[in-house]
């Protein structure tokens, strides 16, 4: 949830440099702003700034045939004494804990070296990657291995960073269900087509205290009500926080019965009548809110204290397992619990990737298949470890592993698999940004 | 020796006036390293348009002008209700620490207190029909009086700092007996014949209050209105946007930051003017005074009420750093544990790391360069006319970076950091302290160094035949109290830097301060308090370790009083 405020505020950034610079330079001039690099290399890199968009080579259709058992052992034996550098987000010590541990496993069975670069913004590797390319080193690259997904993956898929087709030849892909969890082949409206490997899951769970609420609101219909019966004790976080900007998108996907203009690119002609019933929905819900929806917190952490206090009886979390651990911190009474729409809520994964000129490209293979794995995927899930749900489908796996998952102490407020319902999958990345101004628009000024 | 200081002062300036310059040139539309070069006045129009600009400005302006007024009028009272009273000495006592506790730690002890269900009103529940915590916009109010509040709580105990100084300088007893004797209150004689003597003297601290409240960022964003913030706040947030477009526009609102400190110091010297004409003839007209009694118990009971809500917030930060459960309207918390300290401390221990480091490098050579340019200055009293008038002027000057609001000229320090690669590196990040670190190590030594006897230094001189060991075994020794002190002071400056962090910084270099300030928004109190304790710990100990050395010495591994 941590990496998901990062992301959100980076991804923001993003669009905004494709208002200004037209759909391709975004990324270039990100890299100016944050660098101030030498006059020459800026100079090189705007002229450059009209083939981009040329980079985005035609890639093969997504090809779900497993790799072959020889193959494998030559990738396995190309990757023994490699050192993977894995590029990730660093602000939660949990996640770095539980990187270290996997660390710890591939040194044992494989031979590999994982070292985790703490990054503190995802766009950052991404302008790097892109300067790299950029500066033609187009071997021995700096970063083997990603965490990623939404408009970071679009663009460096648009910009041909990535290496693969390679994630759907893993021998762990078999325990993937695209079927079952949508979210691992569709990241934000992007096709996934191979080109990253799914670790992990997200999803809008709200947050309750059952002491003080006895029936939850379900929908967005029993929402409004619920603020009617108790007015100034429902909020939500100020968009452009990832979590209430997710909960916009919920309203949307509800109130417009998940119109399929939502998966695909804004189109501005349209947006105004498909948001209509949005805007009309918090036209009339604002009044009703906490300080009279006058001002919002400032984050969705900060939703947690006024829970607490008893400010707000509704809470809303991108991290199912967040309310536990907020229990296991002494920051929520023993009696709070989650729950999720009865339509279902909004949900998406993140994935690993492997930049196209990645040095150690057969170990990272090898590292993402573990971290694919049921073991590991079973050890992260651990409320007591990182509490991140699996992207494995419980259907595909043997009884073993199954039960394992089954006996996980989930952690007294995180539903089970089952209880969290249908995932609802991401609108299509623009329409975070599209949703964020006009909200912006209608209630800041 | 002249020779280093001037080379030490005019680089001081140099940087100090580099960085405005180059923070005003991109709010033209000057910025070559991103390829803008035709001057432009486009970033005005664009700031111009920015919704909610007249109410950042005028939030910013009332905060500020207010909290400098009502500080500047609670510190001469309360000088005057105190002088010779045993309020004089417990004010002596107090002052250290108030000044030690950086403002930041100080604003979550005193969120603490006010929020909805905070101290006050878990106090007030038990009378109340309440069936959640109250819906007070105590905290992050529209119109900035928890900002305004923490600001003159913060500067008034420095501006009476500042008034006992200079009070010294004044025949107060011989004043006062005189109006005495003529009949006046001595209330009256106070506000009609001291204070316009000790205003004059304590102008410049004022203005330094007033750029300050005017140009403050972390405690703005803790504790000031969100929607819309201040404008120094608002400055920032365009200078951290990645949009390349932002950069003129944050230049611009920098200059304009600039513009609205000079304004707002305009407008003091208006109210001094229009205070002087219009209050002469009630100065001169006889009127002896009545209700002195009335005034002088106001005052001490604003100064009771400072003390009380002063340590009401650092017990508030002590009491949440150990609380594990405490729900509204609990008065008392309901269960304690260590952990938050336990969870935080791992975390803690990189920022506390860097913080120390920073701080007492920048603080040992704010040290050394004071000490410097003082020599050098006493020196030159005895030399040309030209040396004396510079050093004149240095002194004068390193007032500079406390009167120019900070935002404006780190920027373009900045931006010079980023082109020669040194951003991201304590050191960086250590020297941009200093920039305000000196001046105040400077200014707390310029006191005892004039006041210090020569003769001492002429018989070492002549008994030691050594200028160097005349220097350091005589008249440091001698000027040791105030040396740790300065020292102590600058190390509190450098832990509650926060815009000097973050941009020398490059996010690489985090302290405990703008840990601090990041956590504030995510409202998980326990971590807060912990993070915001520490904070307010570190000066205090510092200070709490430079009494010790200046009382006692180490001689063979046993302490020794020393003598002097």
């Amino acid at each position: 949830m941590f990496r998901g405020l990062r992301e959100r505020s980076m991804v923001n950034s993003h669009e905004r440099w494709k208002q200004l610079f037209g759909s391709f330079g975004g990324e270039k001039l990100f890299i100016i702003k944050r660098r101030f690099l030498p006059v020459i290399h800026i100079l090189a890199v705007l002229a450059s700034l009209f083939s981009l968009n040329s980079y985005a080579a035609p890639l093969p259709e997504s090809s779900p045939m497993p790799i072959a058992n020889k193959e494998w052992q030559k990738i396995l034996k190309e990757s023994k004494e490699q050192t993977v550098y894995f590029n990730a987000w660093g602000g939660s010590q949990q996640i770095n804990d539980y990187i270290r541990w996997a660390a710890k496993q591939v040194r044992q069975r494989y031979g590999i070296e994982l070292k985790q670069v703490k990054v503190s913004d995802t766009a950052d590797v991404v302008s790097r990657l892109l300067a790299e390319k950029q500066a033609g080193r187009d071997t021995r690259g700096t970063v083997d291995m990603i965490w990623i997904n939404g408009e970071n993956f679009r663009s460096m898929k648009n910009h041909g960073l990535l290496f693969g087709p390679f994630s759907n030849r893993l021998p762990n892909y078999r325990w993937i269900d695209p079927q079952e969890k949508p979210t691992t082949e569709l990241d934000f409206g992007e096709p996934v087509e191979g080109l990253e490997a799914p670790w992990g899951m997200a999803q809008l769970v709200f947050i309750y205290d059952q002491y003080s609420v006895q029936e939850p609101p379900k929908s967005a219909e029993d929402l409004m009500k619920f603020a009617r019966k108790h007015p100034g004790r429902v909020t939500y976080p100020l968009p452009p926080d990832f979590v209430g900007t997710t909960f916009l998108k919920q309203l949307l996907l509800e109130l417009t019965d998940q119109d399929p203009a939502l998966f695909k690119p804004v189109d501005r002609a349209r947006f105004e009548k498909i948001t209509a019933s949005l805007w009309r929905y918090l036209d009339e819900l604002h009044p009703l809110l906490w300080r009279k929806g006058e001002t919002f917190p400032q984050n969705n952490l900060a939703l947690t204290p006024l829970l607490d206090d008893g400010e707000i009886m509704l809470s809303m979390t991108f991290n199912p397992s967040y309310a536990s651990s907020a229990i296991a911190n002494g920051e929520l009474a023993e009696s709070v619990r989650t729950y999720v729409n009865t339509a279902g809520t909004v949900g998406n994964t993140h994935f690993l990737a492997i930049p196209y000129n990645a040095h150690a490209k057969a170990a990272a293979q090898v590292v993402i298949n573990f971290l694919m794995s049921p073991e590991a995927q079973l050890h992260k899930a651990d409320p007591n470890v990182w509490g991140d749900p699996t992207v494995l489908s419980m259907g595909k796996l043997n009884t073993v592993d199954k039960q394992r998952f089954n006996e996980l102490p989930l952690g007294i407020a995180t539903l089970s698999p089952e209880a969290l319902g249908k995932v609802l999958p991401e609108p299509h990345s623009s329409w975070s940004m599209a949703l964020e101004t006009e909200w912006q628009k209608r209630y800041r000024q | 020796m002249h020779l280093a200081a001037t080379l030490v002062a005019v680089l001081f300036f140099a940087v100090v006036l580099l960085g405005t310059v180059s923070a005003v040139l991109p709010a033209f539309g000057y910025l070559p390293v991103l390829g803008m070069t035709t001057l432009s006045f486009a970033p005005w129009l664009q700031l111009w348009e920015t919704p909610g600009l007249a109410e950042m400005l005028w939030w910013s302006f009332f905060s500020g002008v207010g909290a400098t007024l009502v500080s500047m009028l609670l510190a001469l009272a309360f000088v005057s209700a105190a002088w010779g009273s045993r309020f004089w000495h417990q004010a002596e006592r107090w002052l250290s620490p108030i000044m030690a506790t950086p403002h930041l730690a100080l604003s979550v002890g005193l969120i603490f207190m006010i929020m909805p269900s905070g101290i006050l009103a878990r106090g007030l529940s038990p009378f109340m029909d309440w069936q959640g915590p109250p819906d007070w916009h105590t905290v992050q109010d529209p119109w900035a009086l928890s900002l305004t509040a923490l600001l003159i709580l913060k500067e008034t105990p420095f501006l009476i700092l500042m008034l006992m100084v200079s009070i010294r300088q004044l025949p107060v007893r011989e004043i006062l007996r005189t109006g005495l004797g003529l009949g006046y209150q001595s209330w009256t004689v106070w506000v009609k014949l001291i204070w316009p003597q000790l205003y004059s003297r304590t102008r410049l601290s004022m203005l330094t209050v007033l750029v300050f409240s005017l140009s403050v960022v972390d405690i703005a964003i803790v504790l000031g209105p969100a929607t819309p913030p201040t404008f120094a706040v608002q400055v920032l947030n365009w200078f951290q946007n990645p949009d390349l477009e932002f950069q003129a526009l944050a230049s611009a609102g920098s200059v304009l930051l600039l513009l609205l400190v000079l304004a707002a110091i305009a407008l003091i010297i208006v109210l001094e003017k229009l205070a002087s004409s219009l209050l002469r003839g009630w100065l001169t007209s006889g009127y002896r005074g009545a209700g002195g009694c009335f005034w002088s118990a106001l005052s001490i009971i604003s100064w009771k009420t400072l003390l009380v809500v002063f340590t009401g917030s650092s017990i508030m930060l002590l009491i949440w750093s150990f609380v594990w459960r405490w729900r509204f309207p609990a008065f008392f918390p309901q269960s304690w544990s260590l952990k938050g300290w336990e969870r935080a401390w791992p975390r803690l221990l990189e920022p506390l790391e860097m913080a120390l480091l920073i701080g007492v490098v920048s603080a040992f050579l704010a040290l050394i360069f004071s000490v410097l340019i003082l020599e050098a200055g006493r020196k030159s009293q005895t030399e040309s006319p030209f040396l004396r008038k510079m050093h004149r002027l240095i002194g004068r000057a390193m007032y500079l970076p406390l009167l120019l609001p900070q935002l404006t000229f780190l920027f373009g320090i900045q931006v010079w950091l980023i082109r020669s690669n040194a951003e991201g590196h304590w050191l960086s990040v250590a020297l941009m302290h200093l920039l305000f670190v000196l001046p105040y190590c400077y200014l707390s030594l310029s006191g005892p160094w004039r006041h210090y006897d020569d003769r001492h230094t002429a018989q070492a001189l002549m008994l030691s035949g050594s200028s160097v060991r005349a220097f350091f075994q005589v008249k440091c020794l001698i000027l040791l109290k105030p040396l740790l002190a300065s020292f102590a002071l600058g190390f509190a400056v450098s832990i509650a830097q926060y815009l000097p962090t973050l941009f020398a910084g490059a996010g690489r270099i985090t302290t405990v301060t703008t840990e601090t300030v990041a956590l504030a928004s995510g409202g998980n109190r326990k971590i807060m308090a912990v993070y915001a304790l520490v904070q307010m710990l570190l000066p205090m100990l510092m200070y709490g370790l430079m009494v010790l050395l200046s009382a006692w010495r180490i001689k063979s591994w046993r302490p020794i009083r020393r003598w002097v």
